[in-house]
């Protein structure tokens, strides 16, 4: 499906016969006509072509996904847009999410087990290389710069490592650059010969744990793997460093060092957990003379945490760090003071009394904060032991309207914090003011993934449940489900309770259809609280009454049909009252009574304010059978009630001889059960 | 009706457009749709779902057929049913363009029309659009609806510059820039990006814009052979010997550049050239010249029966009046197309030259 685009370009003549310059003129215009044709031409004629006008390449393409809003009804793009295959709650869509990943995760294995069948075809132009198998040999076998260098572009530690001592035996001199390469990879990943071995042996069955790069130092046997795996997910992927490990002899074997393979091994050191070390390299940095660079005083700000238990004390290391920066000349970023933040976010009293002032340095320092910077403000003055603090509002103040990108890893987390915060608060004008906040500009793109967009968009949804009116909330339910939000259980009965506050019900029928949607249809909660809300609704029109009926018979065939389920729904006696009185008010006496024979059914027994709506509706209806077997069930539930029942029923209505004969043996059978009991 | 016929003429070509058989319009299909919200695929109108109970009905409850007709209606009866397409959530006033953003395969659930598509079963109607394979195989142009298309060009619009002053009309596009450069890009699904005919390099140029004389017209045309087109005075140069784009271009303004050198070129031998060479009719140096001064000659002498002329005379005959009147007629009925006309005015000349008066010429016959 070839869609070719024609380009006539129009080129100028010269009025001159001068052939040669003609047509070399010609061609120089062809090439860019827009520049030079201005100044080819006679004045009298002049054409004034104006400049192409300059853009980036995805720019057309940015302009045009701008045109596209977001489109409330489809789900998210990950997903397949068909009905059998969108999932339809939380579960589902976390399920169906991930089989797709590892989908393609089984695709990507067996490419990397069998790379022959898929290089038969390769007709790319050009080649993406992230679509073949990785290259199983290397360009360089001898020892050699460009060997080290190209095992280290292929992150294989290892093999790398080797070289390299294979390299020195050599006796040949290595660059600085090259050791430094080697050196910044190990560091970075924490090396370590057995984690090497343990990352091989997992290639095949567990991809997820090759992806994170697990590398474990501590020697366990397999039973403990999973107790393992547990706390590594607490302190993320990282590996330990070990006391005298591979980086550290590559790192007094190197023959000469630079303050570069000094800073990486700081770096490493306080990334894999060995702080106490990496401030000792420091100080003999600080003695050599040797100058440190803003990243590493970053990781030594991070690793004062581990240093110092007192507040106080980890305090004073952060302001000698950031004192030295200054004295060095070292003009710090972003990351130094969104580190600060996070060190001072357990930092208790202490964190508190500094965070402003370190936000206050940032500005001075003309650093712009990130919206990662605002969220570890939240949540230095926001936890549950403190009392509610005004910070956030001072926050939107300044954030209003402004547009922000991704700066920082804690960016991300801002929206769901703040949401969270807005719950707490109660306040719904905040909430609202953070929403716009991210719909503002590209902000959204900041919102987190998909299960943290989940709990935000969830939260705000409370929110606005709990505090707003029924119309907003419709709105906001129109615009977030299911592309944002796909509701649970306890948002529809938010809403249901929402409604029934604000005595609204007539959207109680696009409730129930999407919790039919959402194949909620068997949660007694639900179920329940719909009926409570239907039946307490007051002042409702005919056509609502009829509405509520029809679902409430929806209902109950839903749980009838539940019985066969392995989790079904049971009846209990409130919720019965509540359907039998919603037949009442539609006036459908026939399924009231099927409703009062249900009570018999599942073993509960009707309140007396139903058995007394009840039979007020059949005097009202002149209906003296229905009144009769009310009153003989009546008879067997609630005796006490009888007499009383029986004066209603013969003040209202005019009864046949052998009608009241009924009534009368009704309450003699009575009286004697009461004699026999007796 | 009308407005989904003609958005499915749109969408789908006229093909499709024969097949349908829509008897509401979109929006009443709403809500209908509204209404029978509870029916299994929720259309009053595009369901043509088969109506397996009347069908199992009909099969023997004994036969293997029956049986294996009813088990599979039991299976399928305790199955969950389908969740409800989501073109019952849209509105009525949605906007289409973010429904469809890009190019996709059709999405039964995601398009609330009442489509209908495929070869008709039993004298039927057309299948209905859930499930339906010959939907997914033509290509839809549900992403590039008219109010999508208007977006995109506003979208476009920054990154264009204003139309030149003076470049108007195609005549004046024409009269400043006279060399026309034509060149294909393609866009297309595929591995590579490439496409063999991104090349091509076509060159375009009117003669008359060409700094030429008569002769290096002449030999331009001889040169430039088929690729020259008289009738458009045209000539066209097309390049693709070479692999890249701008090697093409590179060659064919070389081209273009060597014929416009050569055309003004005169070379030794280019005297020799005869009649059946020239591109137009020449009376200098035609037979019809030479025997007019013979026929002059003999008529001033009638000894002179060879005819032999002297330049002098050939001079002063080729300065009279008749001479260059014959002249003129005789190269106007060569060069231009044959007409009443210039058959006349030859015959006047010849009359004249041979002095016949048309009084005389009329009286033997």
């Amino acid at each position: 499906m070839a869609a070719p685009r024609r380009i006539f370009t129009l080129c100028k003549l010269p009025s001159k016969p001068v052939l040669n310059s003609c047509l070399r003129r010609w061609l120089n215009i062809s090439r860019c006509y827009g520049q030079e044709a201005a100044a080819v031409q006679k004045p009298q004629t002049e054409i004034q072509i104006p400049k192409k006008k300059k853009r980036d390449p995805t720019s057309v393409l940015q302009a045009l996904s701008n045109t596209v809003k977001k489109d409330p009804s489809a789900s998210p793009y990950m997903f397949h847009d068909d009905p059998f295959l969108l999932p339809r709650n939380g579960g589902e869509r976390r399920r169906y999410a991930l089989a797709t990943e590892s989908g393609k995760q089984a695709a990507q294995y067996v490419i990397k087990k069998w790379p022959e069948h898929f290089l038969a075809i390769q007709r790319d132009a050009p080649k993406v290389e992230a679509f073949y198998p990785p290259q199983q040999q290397y360009l360089f076998d001898e020892p050699s710069e460009e060997a080290v260098l190209e095992r280290v572009e292929n992150a294989d530690m290892k093999e790398a490592l080797d070289m390299f001592y294979k390299l020195l035996e050599t006796g040949s001199l290595v660059s600085m650059a090259t050791s430094n390469a080697l050196l910044d990879l190990l560091c970075y990943h924490g090396y370590s010969p057995d984690t090497a071995a343990e990352a091989q042996e997992t290639t095949g069955e567990e991809k997820e744990q090759e992806n994170s790069d697990s590398v474990e130092v501590t020697e366990q046997s397999e039973a403990e793997n999973r107790g393992r795996r547990s706390r590594r997910k607490k302190t993320g992927s990282e590996a330990r460093w070990k006391e005298n490990n591979d980086i550290e002899k590559l790192f007094d074997a190197l023959p000469e060092r630079n303050a570069h393979s000094y800073c990486s091994m700081v770096r490493g050191m306080i990334k894999h957990g060995a702080a106490t070390k990496a401030f000792i390299l420091y100080n003999e940095m600080q003695e050599k003379g040797i100058q440190a660079d803003v990243r590493t005083y970053n990781a030594l700000i991070q690793g004062a945490v581990f240093i110092r238990e007192d507040y106080a004390e980890r305090w004073k290391v952060i302001y000698q760090l950031m004192n030295q920066m200054q004295l060095e000349g070292v003009w710090p970023n972003l990351h130094s003071f969104n580190t600060m933040l996070d060190a001072l976010r357990i930092m208790g009293i202490v964190g508190r009394k500094k965070a402003l002032q370190t936000v206050a340095e940032m500005k001075a320092v003309g650093i712009e904060p990130s919206l990662g910077t605002y969220n570890l403000l939240l949540m230095i003055f926001y936890k549950d032991s403190l009392p509610p603090s005004d910070v956030l509002y001072d926050i939107m103040d300044t954030v209003e309207g402004m547009s922000f990108s991704l700066r920082h890893e804690q960016d991300i987390y801002f929206f769901k914090n703040a949401m969270n915060i807005c719950l707490s608060l109660k306040d719904i004008e905040l909430a609202y003011r953070v929403d716009l906040l991210l719909n503002t500009a590209e902000n959204y793109k900041l919102a987190g993934d998909y299960f943290g967009q989940n709990i935000y968009y969830g939260k705000f949804f409370h929110l606005i449940c709990l505090m707003d009116s029924v119309d907003a909330m419709m709105e906001y339910y129109e615009k977030l489900v299911p592309s944002a939000l796909i509701p649970s259980v306890q948002v529809f009965i938010d809403m249901l309770r929402s409604m029934d506050t604000a005595g609204v019900y007539d959207k109680v029928d696009i409730i129930w259809r999407d919790v039919c949607h959402f194949s909620h249809l068997y949660q007694q909660q639900l179920l329940e609280t719909l009926l409570s809300v239907m039946s307490q609704a007051t002042d409702i029109d005919d056509k609502l009454t009829s509405e509520f009926f029809d679902i409430a018979m929806e209902i109950k065939s839903v749980v009838a049909k539940s019985k066969s389920r392995r989790d079904p729904v049971n009846w209990r006696a409130s919720s019965l009252t509540h359907l039998a009185l919603i037949c009442l008010k539609a006036k459908h006496l026939d399924k009231a009574w099927d409703v009062l024979e249900l009570f018999k059914k599942e073993n509960k027994v009707p309140s007396n304010v139903l058995l007394e709506e009840y039979l007020e509706a059949c005097i009202t209806a002149t209906d003296k059978q229905r009144a009769i077997s009310c009153l003989q069930l009546v008879s067997n539930v609630s005796p006490t009630l009888v007499p009383q029942f029986i004066d209603r029923v013969k003040g209202h209505m005019t009864l046949t001889s052998q009608e009241r004969k009924k009534i009368d043996a009704i309450l003699t059978e009575e009286d004697s059960d009461a004699r026999g009991t007796q | 009706m009308a407005a989904s016929w003609v958005a499915c003429r749109r969408l789908f070509g006229p093909c499709f457009c024969l097949r349908n058989c829509s008897v509401s319009s979109a929006t009443e299909f709403v809500k209908l749709q509204g209404i029978r919200r509870n029916s299994q695929h929720s259309s009053l109108v595009s369901t043509s779902l088969p109506d397996v109970d009347s069908e199992i009905e009909r099969v023997s409850k004994h036969s293997l057929r029956g049986k294996a007709m009813r088990a599979m209606q039991e299976k399928l009866r305790k199955r969950e049913p389908l969740p409800p397409p989501r073109e019952l959530r849209m509105k009525e006033d949605q906007d289409w363009s973010n429904v469809y953003p890009t190019a996709a395969p059709f999405k039964w659930s995601a398009v609330p029309l009442p489509l209908r598509m495929g070869y008709p079963v039993r004298r039927g109607v057309p299948p209905h659009k859930y499930g339906n394979a010959e939907l997914l195989k033509i290509p839809n142009f549900l992403h590039l609806t008219p109010p999508a298309i208007k977006k995109h060009c506003a979208a476009l619009k920054e990154f264009c510059t204003e139309w030149p002053e003076g470049l108007e009309t195609d005549e004046d596009c024409e009269k400043h820039f006279p060399l026309e450069v034509i060149t294909s890009d393609y866009v297309f699904s595929g591995a590579s990006l490439r496409h063999p005919d991104a090349r091509i390099v076509t060159l375009k140029l009117k003669l008359r814009d060409l700094p030429l004389d008569k002769h290096a017209h002449w030999k331009l045309v001889q040169l430039a052979g088929k690729r020259y087109n008289k009738k458009t005075e045209t000539l066209t140069l097309t390049t693709d010997r070479c692999p890249v784009r701008k090697q093409n271009l590179d060659y064919a303004m070389y081209l273009m550049t060597v014929l416009l050198h050569e055309a003004w070129v005169t070379e030794p031998w280019e005297a020799d050239i005869t009649e059946e060479d020239m591109e137009e009719y020449v009376w200098d140096i035609s037979a019809s010249r030479r025997s007019v001064m013979t026929a002059l000659a003999r008529m001033k002498s009638k000894d002179n029966i060879a005819g032999d002329v002297s330049p002098g005379e050939e001079l002063d005959y080729l300065r009279s009046p008749e001479v260059s009147g014959y002249r003129d007629a005789v190269t106007a009925l060569r060069n231009t197309k044959e007409s009443h006309e210039s058959l006349e005015r030859y015959k006047a000349a010849a009359l004249n030259l041979l002095q016949v008066s048309s009084r005389e010429e009329a009286q033997p016959l």
